[in-house]
This record gives structure tokens, C-alpha cells and sequence, in this order.
């Protein structure tokens, strides 16, 4: 399930640009089970498995065709006042919606977009300090994804506090 | 626990003009609707009468947090989402496939009117338009008679100076950085936003009513004048026009008198140059990417010239004014 695809290196020579000029070559993927379906991470960080496997989703060892598809970025900051949207440690998670799509963003400035019913969608996830402190942040943020993707349970965890512009 | 106390309620609708295109706005503010509404005038006729685009924007929400307002967002993007982070004051969201902006902002950003033109309606356009079809230039523009010119060179070599030295011998100035092009039914058109005009410290040599002023740290840390050229200098504003040529400005090393040459430029020199200007943006499908190519093929085919130039502001203009006449017929 974790594995280095050395494949999208390779790509990445003649990807399209990412907005803003800035090329994220994310060479690092994951599969695993939500739900009844596979999901799979591509992501630039291999501190991402790391924090899957603190959130116990399974891994999907079929290697079946993943229906949905994760594009999430990760950007580190030395200390916290390096990072613009350091703030008080809160569960309050804004829900945004706007058109057919609808995102979340974190206090941190970690955010997650989709177009439901799609199960794919594109992110960025702040962290810093140690690889430690980086790998709980990454499973803070991803259980709000899971959360988020997973709309019977955006409504449900009670420790996720949303706050709805729609 | 779901917090539902923010969920819009969106009293105010109205058509918008961008780039001859036609945006539905809703708003809960009717301050934020004549703002938004008077930086995308509609116009007398819009090419694309149905909507295109949406933007969906809404007021009086504050992130609890101990930073402060950033000077200018942080922009994170992958295929077709974008968000600008606009820290403690909100939010812009978009989704490029469906043409959709949607955004909460702090009552903060929306009293600072200066602000909100520059950092967040420019943002807007600037993101949105691709989607659109429509291409963002790197080139001021001035407008004679409805026809255009427009002003092509890097940052730094003076674009902005000549196109307002160009406004002041009567030429309308329908921009002075970013030109957007796009292709109306009866031809290529061009389009301006009312974005202040960014001069440098010693452009007040050339501008003396620049005293009148202090330079300021602008938004990206340059000490300059930022002022609306239109009110300030009084000169005539165009929102849109038919472009008529191209002039790729450079600068000529220091010589003892001032001098403007111009020469042909050919049509792949043209691609090259203007490639070199243009702002990147993801392409959302194979479709845009054919559309975005076939726009600029057309833009490539206007008559264009290469201007040398060294001297002061109103000589130079003076000395393009009249090439201007002779080789574009403007």
C-alpha cells in the first residue's frame, strides 16, 4: 500500500503547471478502504502513511481501481509565527460551498475541495515542527477529510465543529 | 456540532461585465454590490448575454485568530480549485470547470475599498477569466477613437510610464499592466480593470503633481506611488476597445538624446514575446487548451513593432504618438 511510484517522477517532466507557478510533483501514493471503496492519496510527503496508519484505515492490498482520488500537497513551516495562519488549537472547521463544489478549510489553512458525488478531490495540509508533530497534524487533517468525504459522518463526529457558508 | 449562524442570505443580485462576458453576482451587502458593480461595469452590451460565470460573495465574517490582515492572499491551486486565503478576513473559493467564486470577507475588507480593488476583485478577474476563454496580458493598453494599442514590455522597463505619458497627450487608458483579450462575436476585444497605476519613486521627475503625494510600501514591498490615474490625473478611462497593434517596448542603453525606433516584428516573434507575458494558469479541459491557443494565434496576427526607446517619459510619447498614427492608423 505504501509505495514510491518512481512512474510519476517521470511525468512530471511534461505535468501542467500547478496554479500559480508552482509544479507539485506528488510521487508518494497510498490506497486504502473507505467505506466500501478505494481511495488513494498522491501526495508529496511520505509522513503521509504515517498518519493513515494512526487513523487505522485499512490498506487495500487488492489493488483494485481506486474510485477515489486525493491530490493533497503538504507544506512545511519551521515554527509556527512562519506560518501565516497559526491560531489557537481548535476543532472549529469552516464548510464553504460554492457552485456544484464545497471545501473545507482548518484553522491552519489546511484545506480540502470536491465536487460531490465524486469521491476525488485536491488539498493542502500546513504543518510543522518535528516529524512527529507533523505526522499527528496530517491525521488531524485527514480524519476531517475522511470526515468530509464521508458525508454521513461530517454531520455525525461530534468532535468536528462545522461552520457552513453555503 | 454544525454552526449554521453564518449561512448566507443573499438579498442582492445583478448582472456584471467581465471581459465582455456576463457574471451573475449575490451578496448579502449592498456596499459590496456597488463596489463590485462599478469594477465590472456591465456596459452598454455584453458580447455573451448568459451568464457565464457566478460569483457568490458575502460579508461579515472575521476568522478568530492573532494574525492579521495578510498584505496580499495566499493562493493554493490544483486542477480546477483555487483558494485565496485571505487569513483573519476570509476567503475566495473557486471552482474554474463551473465558473464559480464564492467568498466570505470581513466587514474589515470590504471598508477598505482600496484593498478590496486590488487584492480581491483584481484576484477574482484574474483567476476567473481563463475559464472563461479570456487571456490575461501582461501589456497596458491606450485607446484612440475606440481603437487600441497595446504596450508590451517586462516589468521595470516602463510600460506604465508611457501609457500614462501617452493618457496625458489625450489618449484614453483603458490599462497599465494587465490587458485582457478575448474574442467577441465581432472580433478579438480587449478589457481593463480600474486598478491604481503603480509609478516608482522617480517617476515624480517626469509627473510633478506627484508631490502632491507620498510613496508607500505597495503590496508587493516596492516603495511607489499607487494612485487612480483616471481621477488623479484626470485622463480618460476606456473599459473596452478593438485592438489595432501591438508595441514590444525595450529599453535602449543610456544615450545623449532621446530616442523612440520602431521596427516590424514578425508574427512568431510576436508568440514568442507575448508567451513571455502571459499569466500561467492550468488548463481545466483539452477544450480550453485549443480555445486558449487559437485566441492567442489571433492575437499573434495584429500588426506589432518593436519600440526602442531612451529618454524622458513625454519625448518618448510624443515621438510613439506619432509612429502610432503612421503604422496603425490610430
Amino acid at each position: 500500500m505504501f509505495e514510491r511510484d518512481s512512474a510519476i517522477a517521470q511525468k512530471a517532466a511534461t505535468a501542467s503547471t500547478d496554479l500559480l507557478h508552482r509544479r507539485i510533483l506528488l510521487d508518494y501514493s497510498f490506497q486504502f478502504v473507505l467505506g466500501e471503496s478505494a481511495v488513494r492519496i498522491e501526495t508529496d510527503s511520505a509522513l503521509m502513511g504515517k498518519a493513515l496508519h494512526i487513523l487505522n484505515l485499512p490498506a487495500d492490498l487488492t489493488r483494485r481501481a481506486a474510485l477515489g482520488k486525493w491530490e493533497i500537497a503538504v507544506e512545511t513551516y519551521e515554527e509556527p509565527k512562519q506560518n501565516l495562519f497559526h491560531g489557537t488549537a481548535t476543532k472549529l472547521i469552516e464548510f464553504h460551498g460554492f457552485g456544484p463544489s464545497c471545501a473545507i478549510r482548518m484553522s491552519n489553512g489546511s484545506w480540502f475541495a470536491r465536487t460531490p458525488p465524486s469521491l476525488s478531490g485536491v488539498g493542502f495540509a500546513m504543518v510543522g515542527g518535528n516529524a512527529r508533530a507533523q505526522i499527528n497534524q496530517l491525521a488531524v487533517y485527514l480524519r476531517a477529510v475522511v470526515s468530509f468525504v464521508d458525508e454521513r459522518g461530517a454531520r455525525s463526529n461530534p468532535d468536528l465543529t462545522l461552520e457552513v457558508f453555503a | 456540532m454544525i454552526e449554521e449562524g453564518h449561512n448566507a442570505n443573499a438579498q442582492y443580485t445583478t448582472t456584471l461585465g467581465l471581459a465582455g462576458h456576463a457574471c451573475s453576482l449575490r451578496t448579502d451587502s449592498v456596499r459590496l454590490m456597488e463596489i463590485i458593480g462599478a469594477f465590472f461595469p456591465r456596459g452598454q452590451t455584453l458580447e455573451v448575454q448568459a451568464s457565464r460565470a457566478s460569483m457568490n460573495l458575502f460579508v461579515g465574517y472575521r476568522r478568530d485568530t492573532s494574525i492579521g490582515r495578510c498584505n496580499f492572499p495566499i493562493f493554493r491551486g490544483r486542477n480546477e480549485f483555487v483558494h485565496a486565503d485571505y487569513g483573519r478576513e476570509g476567503s475566495l473559493w473557486f471552482d474554474l470547470r463551473a465558473r464559480e467564486v464564492a467568498g466570505v470577507l470581513s466587514d474589515e475588507i470590504i471598508a477598505d475599498e482600496g484593498y478590496l480593488r486590488r487584492a480581491v476583485l483584481t484576484v477574482i478577474a484574474g483567476i476567473l477569466a481563463p475559464s472563461l476563454g479570456v487571456i490575461a496580458l501582461h501589456a497596458g493598453c491606450v485607446v484612440r477613437d475606440g481603437r487600441a494599442v497595446l504596450l508590451s514590455a517586462p516589468s521595470g522597463v516602463g510600460k506604465s510610464t508611457l501609457a500614462l505619458a501617452l493618457a496625458l497627450r489625450g489618449w484614453s487608458l483603458l490599462s497599465d499592466e494587465w490587458t485582457f483579450v478575448y474574442d467577441a462575436p465581432n472580433g478579438l476585444k480587449l478589457w481593463g480593470m480600474q486598478t491604481p497605476i503603480k509609478l516608482l519613486p522617480d517617476a515624480i521627475s517626469y509627473f510633478p503633481k506627484l508631490s502632491a503625494l507620498s510613496p508607500a510600501i505597495s503590496l508587493n514591498g516596492e516603495l511607489s506611488y499607487e494612485i487612480d490615474p483616471w481621477s488623479f490625473f484626470g485622463v480618460d478611462r476606456a473599459i473596452d476597445a478593438t485592438p489595432f497593434g501591438i508595441v514590444f517596448l525595450k529599453r535602449a542603453s543610456e544615450s545623449d538624446a532621446p530616442i523612440c525606433h520602431a521596427s516590424d516584428c514578425g508574427e512568431e516573434e510576436t508568440m514568442q514575446a507575448l508567451l513571455e507575458g502571459i499569466e500561467e494558469q492550468p488548463e481545466t479541459s483539452a477544450e480550453q487548451k485549443r480555445a486558449r491557443q487559437a485566441l492567442m494565434q489571433q492575437i499573434c496576427r495584429l500588426p506589432s513593432l518593436r519600440a526602442l526607446f531612451s529618454g524622458e517619459p513625454e519625448v518618448i510619447a510624443a515621438d510613439l504618438d506619432e509612429i502610432l498614427k503612421e503604422q496603425f492608423h490610430v
